[in-house]
């Protein structure tokens, strides 16, 4: 594949490997966190990285949507794309381990708490960006549709979380990752941030081999 | 100028009273399916109708902005303004305000028979009410307006505005809820103003939102 | 010089329908347009009048440039496309008195331009009930309010009946003598060569 002749790209792919392999490694071998949620618990720590990678990602929608509505230049376009597949995908991760995580832990398969909910509509905003590429009109029109909707989705984040927040006090309330564990072991919060890397590593390769694709196939 | 593209909606409405007509038949019908399926204890009608309410509304804005921008695409009439020396944000505050109306207008009809067939005591402010619907309905038709524009060029139009819409109205569908519930439960509006806020800001957001990217979505 | 065109590239689905396409075009200058279908005949003249962006270059009226937040340069400038561009659910005189208001024009001269173009007893009839010819005469008096000093004009004898046609021409010798600029489009070449000053080919 031209996308992995460039040592860079090699480079890159090496370190996501490596750091998956690691991840994975060490969150199946691990302890779980609290005994009471058994093995399941570890999913917290696919869970909380993989959801601030998607809003990270979907962040980074809206600037190459900013980016591509003042500058008017393709690569933007391709980019937001590019961020939008990719935060798709891990979105959808996260309303996978969300459910596998909450009925353990809480009895129930969907807790409707703020940022499992805000995850799942912005899952289904996006999944009308992706209809909207494919039947909105022509490709040049499509790309500033796009923009304009990335931009609109995360305009509309803290709206939704303010809104989904009050809406129903009696929801039990996510456990944040300092008060999570049994213990106050510094080593599950040093897990969280070392598998968030990981996966805004793995994502950035996703994203940057995508942008070559959606370049390939502009030249073409 | 702004006044000249209201005036022109108003006028095409009033002749034909297609907009309004479709929504207040549509609000009915959907009303009197919610009357049937939930043929529960009064009781429960009670807690249901807010939600209720909403979801009707929602469903006829859908229609009315997709009927209120269709007026746009007969004939190419978007081309008499957006060839002509008019200022596009100007002509989108101008549809929020003739889509507010006419969904206000729409509401006001079927209001009543939503009451009637639920059977719904009022004991409650009619002023309040009313404010509730104005923010609620301005906070659906900003984000709708701009949707409707964003999907004017596209062959799924139908099916894409409310796609896009139901999840990103999604703040509103709670908010509106929410304040027309603690209405109806006699609270005070000191109870519920929190809510009313979430609405306003929406409200705010979008239509500054739209006036800032009309002109770069609306094109042939 | 009034109308410049340079370097104008635009995409379709991402193939080039003008790639550093340049026209000057000189005040008072009758231009023809020519060409296959699909050559970009349309699309260049709803790109002068501002309904379609370009994707790079610069197409400027009287200096001003032509984009979506520059509204001066869409004040002299008109484009008569294939549709009537009007509200079917108005009449005609509604459609008119829309226009002039758009353009900051008297709604005085109406009647008369109605009557000018044979439309004088349908001004109470709805634009979705005009035939095909009665919308191309629509279209022609929506041109005669606005006066605008360039005048884009894509197929305008579509539709057109001979006294039609006899109507159009009129107008247009009278924009002539009064100087008006025009970008004209036809599949027509003889009528073409015989009312434009010069006439470009497109690819």
């Amino acid at each position: 594949m031209p996308f992995f002749n460039h040592r860079n790209n090699l480079i890159h792919a090496g370190i996501a490997v490596a750091l998956s392999a690691i991840n994975i490694f060490i969150v199946i071998t691990l302890d779980p966190p609290n005994a009471a949620q058994g093995i399941f618990g570890n999913i917290f720590y696919i869970h909380v990285p993989v959801s601030w990678t998607a809003f990270l990602l979907y962040f980074m929608v809206m600037i190459s949507g900013i980016m591509f509505l003042t500058k008017k230049e393709s690569i933007w376009d391709h980019r937001g794309l590019a961020f939008a597949e990719v935060g798709t995908l891990f979105m959808f991760l996260i309303l996978t381990t969300g459910p596998i995580w909450a009925k353990p832990a809480w009895g129930h398969f969907w807790p409707w708490e703020p940022r499992l909910t805000t995850s799942l509509i912005l899952f289904l905003i996006f999944l009308g960006y992706f209809m909207l590429r494919e039947f909105g009109g022509n490709t040049e029109q499509v790309s500033r549709y796009g923009a304009v909707v990335g931009i609109l989705a995360f305009l509309d984040v803290p709206l939704i979380f303010f809104s989904v927040k009050f809406w129903l006090p009696e929801m039990q309330s996510h456990p944040q990752v300092g008060s999570y564990f049994d213990s106050g072991n510094l080593f599950p919060t040093f897990l969280v941030i070392f598998s968030l890397i990981t996966f805004i590593i793995i994502s950035t390769l996703m994203v940057r081999f995508r942008v070559s694709i959606l370049k390939q196939n502009n030249i073409n | 100028m702004l006044v000249h593209f209201i005036l022109k909606d108003l006028k095409i409405e009033l002749r034909s009273k297609e907009i309004i007509t479709s929504m207040f038949i549509f609000g009915l019908s959907v009303t009197l399916i919610f009357a049937l399926a939930f043929q529960v204890a009064p009781a429960m009608i009670r807690e249901f109708a807010p939600g209720l309410l909403w979801v009707v509304i929602l469903f006829t804005s859908v229609l009315g902005l997709n009927r209120l921008f269709s007026l746009e695409r007969d004939e190419h009439a978007l081309w008499s303004w957006s060839a002509g020396p008019v200022d596009r944000g100007t002509v989108f505050i101008a549809k929020v305000i003739s889509a507010l109306i006419f969904v206000i207008f729409s509401e006001i009809l079927f209001i009543i028979p939503f009451f009637v067939f639920l059977n719904l005591p009022i004991e409650f402010s009619f002023f309040q009410l009313g404010l509730i619907l104005f923010v609620g309905t301005g906070a659906i038709v900003s984000v709708g307006c701009l949707i409707s524009g964003i999907t004017l060029q596209a062959s799924q139009r139908d099916v894409l505005i409310p796609i896009l819409l139901f999840p990103t109205a999604s703040p509103v569908a709670i908010a509106a809820t929410k304040c027309t519930q603690l209405l109806f439960n006699q609270k005070s509006i000191t109870e519920w103003n929190y809510w009313l806020l979430i609405l306003g800001s929406f409200f705010v957001i979008f239509t500054l939102f739209g006036y800032l990217v009309f002109n770069k979505i609306v094109e042939e | 010089m009034i109308l410049k065109v340079t370097t104008l590239s635009k995409y379709f689905n991402l193939s080039p329908i003008f790639r550093d396409f340049s026209l000057t075009v000189y005040s008072g200058e009758k231009i023809g347009l020519n060409g296959p279908n699909g050559s970009g005949k349309t699309t260049l003249l709803k790109m002068i009048s501002g309904i379609t962006s370009i994707d790079s270059g610069e197409i400027q009226i009287n200096g001003l440039e032509v984009n979506p937040e520059q509204t001066n340069s869409r004040k002299n400038v008109f484009y008569l496309g294939h549709s009537v561009g009007l509200y079917p659910g108005l009449t005609g005189q509604e459609n008119l008195e829309f226009m002039a208001g758009l353009y900051s024009q008297s709604t005085s001269t109406i009647p008369d331009i109605l009557s000018k173009v044979g439309l004088g007893t349908n001004e109470s009839k709805l634009l979705k009930f005009y035939s095909q010819g009665m919308r191309q005469r629509l279209k022609l008096a929506s041109a005669l309010v606005i006066d605008p000093n360039v005048l884009l004009l894509d197929e305008p004898l579509t539709g057109l009946d001979p006294d039609g046609i006899q109507l159009f021409e009129t107008i247009l010798s009278n924009w002539d003598s009064r100087g008006k600029t025009m970008v004209i489009v036809s599949h027509n070449l003889d009528w073409l060569s015989r009312i434009t000053d010069r006439i470009i080919t497109l690819a």
